[in-house]
C-alpha cells in the first residue's frame, strides 16, 4: 500500500531502490510507478540522486585514501633523508677523531733516505769525509732528535731542534724537516702557539721540498687548533 | 593480468569503503613507482609527483568503476596505469610549454582515453546546491551519520532531518536529471 504521508512516500521509495522492499509491496510500488506520472518523475530523481551521491562519496574515498598514502609516505621520506644526514655528521665525525687522535708517524720520515745517504755515504766513523764538522753535527743533533722522538721524549728533542733552526747555513730541504720535526716535537710537548708559529715558519719557508703527507699536514693544523680550543 | 591484478581491479569496482580504500592504497604505491620514474625523469618536482599520481590514480578507478577499463589478460593494470601517468604528465608539460621529450610523446595515446566527464558533472550538480544541503547529505553519505546523529548534530527534529534530506535529494536528482537530458 503506498503510503500516504510524504516523508514515508520518500523512505518507501528509498527502500525500493535499495532493494528492501519485500516481492509483493515491490509489486504494488511499479503498479504505482506506472500509473502516477509524478510519483516515477519523484522516484528518478531521489534514486539519481542517491546514485550520484554514493559515487561521490566513494570518490571523497578515493581522493582521501591516496591523499594519507601520500602523506604517509613523508615521514618515511624525512627519515631516509635524516639516516643521509646522521651518516654524514658520523663520518664528518669519524674524520675529525682520525685528525685529532691521530699522530703523525714519525717513523716514515726518520726513514727519509735522502736526509740520510750523504751523511751515511761520508761513513759516520771516518774522518775523511766531505762533510765539514759544522755539518756533522747539525746530522747528529737532528739524528738525535728524531731518536728522542720516537722514544717519547719530545722535551729533550726541542732544544736541538730549536738550534738547528735558528742556524742560518741550512739547506732548505733539511731546514725544512728540522722545522717539520720541531713542530711535531712541540705538538707532542703540548706547546699548540709554538707548534704554530713553527706551522707558518714551514708554510711560508718558500717551495716545498721536504716531502710531507698530505694528510699529516692536516693533522698538524687541525690537531694544533684543537690542542688550542682544549688545552 | 596476474591474480593479484584480478583482486585489485574487483575491490576497485566494490561499493565498500574499506575494501576499496585497500585497493586504492595498493594502487596509488605502484602508480607513484611509475610516476616517480616518468615524471622526475623528465624535469619534474615531487610535488608533480604527487599530484600526477593523484589524478592518475582517481582516472584508473573512474574507469574501472565506468566500465571503460575491462580487465584483459594480455595488458597489465601498470600498463594502463603507465598510459595514464604519461597523458596526464604531458598534458601538463605542455600547459607549462615545456618542449616535450620526444619518446614521450611517441607513445603518447589518445585523450578521451583518460577523461570521464561524469564525476566532474556530479560535483558540479552538488555545488549547486546550497550548504546546507551539501553539509547534510555530506554527513549522510561522506560520513556514514545516521538521521538521528545528524538531527542531533543539527539540532532539528528527525523528522526535519529527513525531510531537509529528501527535499536536498531532489533538487539534484532534478539537476542531474536535466543535465542528462540536455545531454542526450
Amino acid at each position: 500500500m503506498r503510503p500516504t504521508d510524504q516523508v514515508q512516500q520518500w523512505e518507501w521509495i528509498e527502500a525500493y531502490y535499495q532493494n528492501k522492499l519485500p516481492a509483493a509491496e515491490r509489486l504494488v510500488f511499479e503498479q504505482e510507478l506506472a500509473r502516477d506520472a509524478d510519483f516515477r518523475e519523484t522516484a528518478l530523481r531521489l534514486q539519481t540522486a542517491d546514485e550520484a551521491l554514493r559515487i561521490l562519496s566513494l570518490e571523497h574515498t578515493v581522493r582521501k585514501t591516496v591523499r594519507h598514502e601520500l602523506a604517509h609516505r613523508q615521514p618515511l621520506r624525512r627519515w631516509r633523508l635524516g639516516r643521509v644526514v646522521v651518516s654524514g655528521m658520523v663520518l664528518i665525525g669519524l674524520g675529525l677523531a682520525y685528525l685529532t687522535f691521530d699522530r703523525v708517524d714519525l717513523q716514515s720520515y726518520r726513514d727519509d733516505v735522502t736526509l740520510t745517504q750523504r751523511y751515511r755515504a761520508s761513513g759516520d766513523d771516518l774522518q775523511e769525509t766531505d762533510l765539514t764538522p759544522r755539518q756533522r753535527a747539525f746530522y747528529r743533533d737532528f739524528f738525535d732528535a728524531q731518536a728522542f722522538l720516537a722514544n717519547g721524549q719530545p722535551e729533550m728533542a726541542i732544544p736541538s731542534l730549536e738550534t738547528l733552526s735558528r742556524a742560518d747555513s741550512l739547506r732548505p730541504y733539511f731546514r725544512q724537516a728540522v722545522q717539520w720535526h720541531l713542530l711535531n716535537a712541540y705538538l707532542l710537548n703540548n706547546q699548540p702557539d709554538n707548534a704554530d708559529a713553527t706551522f707558518q715558519l714551514l708554510d711560508q719557508s718558500g717551495e716545498p721540498v721536504y716531502p710531507i703527507n698530505r694528510t699529516d699536514r692536516w693533522k698538524v693544523w687541525w690537531q694544533i687548533r684543537w690542542k688550542k680550543l682544549a688545552p | 593480468m596476474t591474480s593479484q591484478d584480478q583482486k585489485l581491479y574487483e575491490d576497485l569496482c566494490s561499493d565498500d569503503p574499506r575494501r576499496l580504500a585497500g585497493a586504492i592504497r595498493l594502487l596509488t604505491r605502484r602508480v607513484n613507482v611509475i610516476a616517480r620514474r616518468m615524471v622526475l625523469g623528465n624535469s619534474g618536482t615531487r610535488s608533480d609527483v604527487d599530484d600526477v599520481v593523484q589524478d592518475t590514480v582517481l582516472a584508473v578507478w573512474q574507469q574501472v568503476r565506468s566500465g571503460s577499463y575491462q580487465v584483459r589478460p594480455d595488458v597489465a593494470l601498470d600498463a594502463y596505469a603507465t598510459t595514464i601517468v604519461r597523458n596526464k604528465w604531458l598534458r601538463t608539460l605542455q600547459r607549462r610549454s615545456v618542449v616535450v621529450p620526444g619518446d614521450l610523446d611517441e607513445n603518447r595515446t589518445s585523450d578521451a582515453f583518460t577523461e570521464d566527464r561524469r564525476l566532474p558533472d556530479l560535483e558540479e550538480a552538488l555545488a549547486r546546491l546550497g550548504q546546507a544541503c551539501q553539509r547534510l547529505l555530506k554527513l549522510f553519505y561522506w560520513e556514514g551519520y545516521s538521521m538521528e546523529e545528524i538531527a542531533r548534530l543539527l539540532e532539528i527534529t528527525m523528522e526535519a532531518a529527513k525531510v531537509r534530506k529528501y527535499r536536498c535529494m531532489l533538487r539534484l536528482g532534478e539537476i542531474l536529471r536535466k543535465k542528462n537530458g540536455r545531454a542526450e
